[in-house]
């Protein structure tokens, strides 16, 4: 995670330009080329030739209307709108004139990536320096034409105010003649606002995307029409890797109106093998031929594989304590199991999860004077772009692709695998090409969370003083399937670990002695393509680490909270650093304080009814997030069956930028962890997984919607990401809820009715 | 439900034009006279064609009452002829044991879901050709809540099936002619891919009820 | 065959079997409803037909006989239906995607049934799926939008 973040960062050593352009004034990041030459050249110069690499840029018209261009997926998280407001704000813009618009991929932008809760994180800071650095030189040139010194103006409402004078931006822009540039070293000059003279940041505000999302006018990518376009649909394989096509029987499907064959895809990426993509004039009749298309394979080796072959080896891994590779190594565990009086061992496991995007996967591909054109909506287009390009046999720079709303993220989308059948098939029919995947499509072909095995060990002393915690976590990596070279090295220089899928386990409780192992799961890994899934590895860490805090804390008849603020004592590695994680676990300490009182904690509940605490620290220890989250739920001891009555979630996450998408965002990750901890989950049988649609995988509905009751923590520190925290603790927090309503140990995700009646101790 | 009752009667004359007699709930039983001079003409072949039937023993009346239960116990039927929770149910193969829609269904007083959301919401007048696609007839909905199937023994849907109050006003002979005629009811018997039908024919069934009404139509104790 | 939608005619030339949704979505380019799950179950494709709601991707084109009308036709950007007001209010779109079903689902309720409770909203609301965990909002600005049609009704 610390590679990919700091290799992609936005841009902190950039120069940046503001000039005169057409009518207009544009305001973007150059390049990482000599200064000299952009110095040379003139800022307006350099603009009207396109020729920087913004990630983000802006441009004010003769009108003052202000255009923010986004170089980030809007998935729901209103991403557009944060950003803006931050250039806004420190513009002093009226928020009424601000627009954004989504970019396609065309290098200058730079890296592509959404997920990890980062957008707000990594953009802050330069779009601060940004909307900085465009604030001093609309005042320059407003204060020339009123006539006063740039010291005494200031901005607010789209206007530079030097007493009772004022202009407006629009008359700045179409009177002045503007050529500036501002070194890396200059913009780094510029601070963010103190929140006291913020105008938009922190302030409530409505999202820019709502209305088109509320009216059907909003485009995603299976809303794309190409002229001259055929449908696609796939035909998935038995395995998702190793299978050969042998023999295509299309007999029954040629009296399909509408049918135009089928292709078998070649695929030099190696993305899809044994892919075979029927074609029609329109997408009826191709879900209909795919329905009748006979197909024979030379089957993959994984055809026979089931959730229980997964979840084995997982257990043999987890409990071989040779395996994997150290990522957190403190103090010297092997000593303190040796010497210790009484421990205590759990595993805990999570099944196979579906990202079940509401859109499901596709992809629209035209090949126009040498360039194919992927229209869709996607996370990483930076990931995904190299290997399409690779498929179809181009260059990078011969390949674009163009950003759409997307029908659900949630890490779905970080994988661009659902490009490559509809580029393959538009290259191999020479016309473009709309690939749909039908929902079972979807599933069959999705990179689903992996299942995952954790094994973990408390010892305690004699005196029963806590020596330490060792913590072993099987599971399928995503990064080791898609993006291996962000691998970094285990602490122990013996090999490289998945951070997405250990991340969590490096918590910022203070333990004497503590080791934590990162496991890959081989057979997951060949099994299906893991993918990355709302919070990624801290939606099981999570799991296993909260759980068992719980466990400790009865085990020793502490009380879990209590238990946990001991441990939460902010020395050494845990104290934190500024700016980021500043506090370290006294946030987290106060996070969990707080919610104890809110929440009435101790207070006395009918027969079969619980309280629960669990508490997370985000996505990853560069970025925490502090949380806590306490479940009410009632227990039905004759089904076993939980209903979830309140979720309270406490969350500090620094400065707030916007409000309201906090709270949304806040409201859906902790619903898609209620619907992780109760209502979803599959499991692979025959090699791919049972559950393919709606009849029988069974998201959380609206009715059973607990009471939620969230609430931020109200500082001024530095903004950290919100897309995904909410979700870690929801599910320990609802098993220790189990725990405490009917003295039910729960330790499998998704936690069903069985298990806990199972659990209730007779 | 705070929705007032003449609305939803409102509402069912409105949108369903052929929301007929098996339909009527206990307050809206009022038929049309061009139904019920059909429904004596075709009483009368019905009749005729039972008197055929060679005289039948008690034995021979339990068998075919096992095989009509048989039928009206097997999900296609029951599923619909719903306790008054109003809840209609599905089952098969995928979905595990018996349970109610996934999407927290209800058919509601008026059974065809018009305090919420109509069952022709999703429900169109085919089956859908979709694996797990929603099954489909010209009218869909919930049998009124008195003609409650689901779960019930052999002796109490055989009584329910008898007594007028609880069957919608109907001779047994009626009952025989609405297996045979009605639409909804013969979806039981082609429900679509994937799904189960119930056994036997709807004519089966009906000669199954004529001829267990010929034997004074006993019921299981 | 005619589709009347959104108040234009059309004429078209598909098999009585295609479901609505592939006729609007990709012969007239209507896009507002969604596929979603292509079995009656998410509601992201509904529509009304005579005002009464249905999921346009079960529902062959040749059983459709009446008026169909697509979000696009519920309100328009500039005069919103006073659902869509409402989702707006309320902030309620996150991705957006199955909005569309959500808003013509509450939207059918709300025509049957100006006055739900909240076991009502439930119900005919929990048909509609949603990823982003957009329900406490949809459940809101079915309220509010109940409350300014009585109050516009008085």
């Amino acid at each position: 995670m610390t590679r990919l973040r700091k290799n992609n960062i936005e841009p902190s050593r950039r120069s940046f330009l503001i000039g005169s352009v057409g009518s207009g004034l544009l305001m973007a990041f150059a390049p990482s080329i000599n200064a000299l030459e952009v110095m040379t050249g003139g800022a307006s110069k350099h603009l009207a030739e396109k020729s920087f690499s913004p990630t983000v840029w802006f441009e004010i018209s003769s009108e003052g209307q202000i255009m923010v261009n986004i170089a980030r997926a809007e998935m729901g998280q209103h991403v557009g709108t944060a950003i803006a407001r931050i250039v806004a704000d420190e513009l002093g813009a009226d928020w009424n004139n601000v627009e954004i618009k989504h970019v396609d991929t065309d290098p200058k932008w730079g890296y592509m990536v959404t997920g990890g809760s980062w957008s707000v994180f990594q953009t802050y800071v330069p779009m601060s320096q940004a909307g900085a650095a465009g604030r001093t030189v609309l005042i320059e040139a407003g204060a020339k034409l009123l006539g006063v010194k740039p010291q005494d103006c200031t901005t607010q409402n789209s206007e530079v105010v030097a007493g009772d004078k004022s202009i407006s931006f629009a008359d700045v822009v179409k009177n002045g003649k503007i050529d500036r540039t501002f070194s890396a070293d200059e913009l780094a000059e510029f601070k963010p606002k103190s929140p006291a003279s913020r105008q938009l940041i922190a302030k409530s505000s409505q999202a820019l995307d709502i209305p088109a999302k509320t009216n059907g006018t909003a485009q995603y990518g299976i809303d794309v029409e190409l002229e001259g376009m055929v449908y696609a649909r796939p035909v998935i394989p038995p395995t998702r890797h190793g299978s050969v096509v042998k023999r295509v029987d299309d007999s029954k499907a040629k009296s399909i109106k509408g049918y135009q064959g089928y292709q078998i895809l070649k695929d030099p990426s190696d993305t899809v093998q044994g892919w075979v993509t029927v074609l029609a004039d329109s997408y009826y009749a191709a879900v209909k031929a795919g329905n009748v298309i006979k197909v024979e394979y030379d089957i993959g080796e994984t055809a026979n594989v089931t959730e229980q072959d997964i979840i084995n080896q997982g257990a043999t891994l987890a409990k071989d304590k040779t395996t994997g590779t150290l990522v957190v190594e403190k103090g010297d565990i092997a000593k303190a199991a040796k010497s210790a009086k009484t421990s205590l061992e759990s595993v805990y496991k999570t099944s196979s999860v579906l990202h079940f995007t509401m859109e499901p996967v596709n992809a629209a591909v035209e090949f126009k004077d040498g360039v194919c054109h992927v229209h869709c909506g996607n996370q990483w287009q930076s990931l995904f772009l190299p290997v399409v390009a690779k498929a179809v046999g181009l260059s990078d720079d011969n390949v674009i692709i163009h950003q759409y709303y997307l029908g659900g993220g949630f890490g779905r989308r970080l994988a661009g695998d659902y490009m490559i059948p509809a580029a393959l098939t538009a290259q191999a029919v020479g016309k473009p090409v709309k690939l749909v995947f039908t929902r079972e499509d979807d599933a069959l072909f999705d990179c689903v969370r992996s299942p995952s095995v954790q094994q973990m060990n408390a010892y305690w002393d004699a005196d029963d003083k806590l020596l330490g915690i060792e913590h072993g976590a099987a599971a399928g990596w995503p990064t080791l399937a898609m993006a291996p070279s962000f691998m970094p090295e285990g602490v122990d220089k013996k090999g490289k670990f998945d951070p997405f899928s250990i991340a969590g386990a490096d918590h910022w409780y203070t333990l004497a002695n503590h080791r934590v192992r990162a496991i890959n799961n081989t057979l997951a890994q060949k099994t299906f393509v893991p993918g990355w899934l709302r919070a990624v590895g801290p939606g099981w860490t999570g799991w296993a680490v909260e759980s068992f805090m719980d466990e400790i804390a009865h085990n020793q008849s502490l009380d879990p909270i209590d238990f946990r603020l001991s441990l939460l004592d902010a020395s050494g590695k845990n104290a934190g650093e500024a700016p980021v994680s500043v506090g370290g676990a006294k946030r987290l300490a106060k996070v969990l304080t707080d919610i104890r009182q809110q929440t009435n904690w101790g207070q006395t509940l009918p027969k079969n009814q619980g309280l629960g605490i669990a508490i997370s620290s985000g996505q990853e220890r560069d970025m925490p997030t502090w949380g806590a989250c306490v479940a009410h739920v009632e227990v039905d001891p004759t089904t076993g069956k939980v209903k979830v009555h309140k979720l309270t979630g406490l969350l500090d996450c620094g400065t707030v930028v916007h409000p309201d998408g906090a709270l949304a965002q806040t409201q859906g990750s902790m619903l898609w962890g209620l619907s992780l901890a109760l209502f979803e989950g599959t499991a692979f049988e025959k090699g791919q997984v049972k559950d393919t649609n709606l009849n029988t995988y069974s998201p959380l509905r609206m009715n059973n919607l607990p009471e939620l009751d969230i609430s931020f923590v109200q500082n001024t520190e530095f903004p950290t990401g919100l897309g995904e925290p909410g979700l870690i603790a929801v599910a320990p927090a609802i098993a220790n809820a189990i725990f405490n309503a009917v003295g039910a140990r729960v330790r499998d995700l998704p936690i069903r009715p069985e298990a806990v009646l199972a659990a209730i101790p007779s | 439900m705070q929705i007032k009752s003449f609305m939803l009667r409102a509402a069912v004359l409105i949108l369903l034009p052929g929301f007929y007699a098996f339909a009527q709930t206990a307050d809206s039983l009022e038929r049309t006279d061009s139904l019920e001079l059909k429904d004596s003409l075709e009483r009368k072949d019905s009749l005729e064609r039972t008197n055929s039937l060679e005289a039948v023993n008690s034995q021979n009346a339990t068998q075919a009452w096992n095989k009509v239960y048989e039928v009206f116990s097997h999900p296609r039927c029951a599923n619909c002829h719903v306790p008054k929770d109003n809840l209609p149910r599905w089952s098969g193969p995928h979905y595990g044991k018996t349970s109610v829609h996934g999407m927290n269904i209800s058919g509601g007083q008026s059974r065809i879901g018009v305090e919420t959301i109509m069952c022709s919401t999703c429900h169109a007048q085919s089956n859908s050709d979709e694996p797990h696609g929603p099954p489909g007839a010209p009218v869909w909905m919930l049998a009124p809540v008195e003609m409650f199937w689901w779960q019930q023994s052999s002796k109490q849907i055989c009584e329910q099936i008898k007594d007028p109050a609880r069957n919608g006003g109907r001779t047994l002979e009626d009952v025989a002619h609405h297996i045979e005629e009605d639409e909804l009811v013969h979806w039981g018997w082609s429900p679509g891919k994937g799904r189960e039908p119930a056994p036997y024919s709807a004519q089966e069934t009906a000669d199954f009820v004529m001829l267990w009404a010929s034997a004074g139509a006993p019921c299981p104790e | 065959m005619q589709l009347n939608v959104n108040g234009t005619s059309h004429d078209v030339d598909v098999d009585d079997e295609m479901p609505l949704l592939w006729v609007l979505r990709d012969e007239l380019n209507i896009t507002g409803p969604k596929f979603g799950c292509g079995i009656a179950m998410c509601g992201a494709c509904t529509v009304h037909i005579n005002g009464q709601p249905a999921r346009s991707c079960s529902i062959p084109v040749g059983q459709v006989s009446g008026l169909v009308t697509t979000i696009e036709g519920l309100g328009t950007p500039d005069a919103m239906h006073v659902v869509q007001a409402a989702w707006v209010e309320h902030q309620v779109a996150q991705c957006g995607y199955c909005q569309p079903g959500q808003i013509m689902s509450a939207a059918a309720l709300l025509q049957m049934n100006p006055n739900p409770d909240d076991e009502a909203i439930d119900r005919a609301m929990s048909a509609n799926l949603c990823r982003c965990g957009t329900y406490p909002r949809i459940r809101a600005a079915v309220k509010t939008a109940a409350q300014n049609i009585r109050e516009k009704n008085a």
